[in-house]
């Protein structure tokens, strides 16, 4: 439930692309006026971003399995090593 | 199905290796939360990188090579581990979730200040991954791929195989799915009473 006036709702239509950076100039530009003077608009829209931070950072994936470079690498030379045949 | 295979001259092999190898750890993360277990995301990772060797002499260079590859990865998903794993194509969605589920649930809670935020931030790694694993395809892969890889509506739409219009529609119900499975996450871990 959105408490605050039928603008924040238009407003807030736009938060998904503008959070994801797909919003044009002059969206970006009303957006921002609004929610420099609607603290709960802001309030939603800095819990989305934290929330699309917070899935980024935790869904991430900065280890791999030991060896999986190498095997690939190895594998590559071997494909194109053993395969002109089927070319 | 085999493709045609391209001989890569020296030069072109050079520039896979300089280009495609360092996108590794970032595609076998993809892998894994599209195939939800290790083994079959280093199958499909290995899969993947196959195909774009063959296919890279009929890469475009200058054109989005991440993209490019993202789209094998994820061809490479749908065509095989969906069916292995059995999981049904869902083209429903949830539809009938409220617009701030998570947000106006959290502050019916009478949660102060940034106390939402916080309660987001106590939800276990693991339990983070599991809530955007168990979207069903339609919706886990837009998300996976504008939240956790960070490309643009049109780039999903060209990896994807869809159009914007439908990217966008399945970004906004896959994140609805997304806040209801971490709120039901948060009520099961104690977190806030449900």
């Amino acid at each position: 439930m959105v408490e605050c006036g039928p603008e924040c709702e238009e407003i807030l239509k736009g938060i998904e692309a503008y959070l994801d950076g797909e919003s044009g100039g002059a969206a970006i530009e009303a957006i921002e006026l609004h929610l420099s003077d609607c603290h709960p608009c802001m309030d939603r829209t800095e819990f989305r971003r934290h929330l699309k931070e917070l899935v980024h950072d935790r869904c991430v994936e900065s280890e791999l399995p030991p060896g999986l470079a190498d095997r690939i690498r190895a594998s590559l030379g071997a494909r194109e090593a053993g395969s002109p045949t089927d070319a | 199905v085999a493709q045609t295979a391209i001989p890569l001259d020296d030069v072109t092999r050079a520039r896979f290796e300089r280009d495609v190898l360092p996108l590794l750890p970032s595609l076998y993360g993809a892998a894994l939360r599209m195939t939800r277990n290790p083994s079959d995301a280093e199958d499909l990772v290995q899969e993947t990188y196959l195909r774009a060797f063959r296919g890279f002499a009929g890469f475009t260079e200058g054109t989005n090579l991440k993209a490019w590859l993202y789209r094998i990865l994820t061809n490479g998903y749908i065509n095989s581990y969906r069916k292995k794993q059995r999981e049904p194509q869902t083209v429903e969605g949830p539809d009938d979730l409220d617009e701030w589920y998570l947000f106006d649930r959290l502050g019916a809670r009478n949660v102060e200040g940034s106390a939402e935020e916080a309660v987001l931030d106590r939800i276990p790694d693991a339990d983070v991954k599991v809530a955007l694993e168990s979207l069903p395809e339609n919706f886990r892969i837009p998300v996976l791929l504008a939240d956790v890889e960070g490309f643009s509506y049109k780039e999903i739409a060209e990896i994807m195989g869809t159009p914007i219009g439908t990217v966008m529609s399945r970004l906004h119900r896959g994140r609805k799915a997304l806040e209801k499975a971490l709120w039901d996450t948060a009520v099961e871990r104690g977190l806030i009473d449900g």
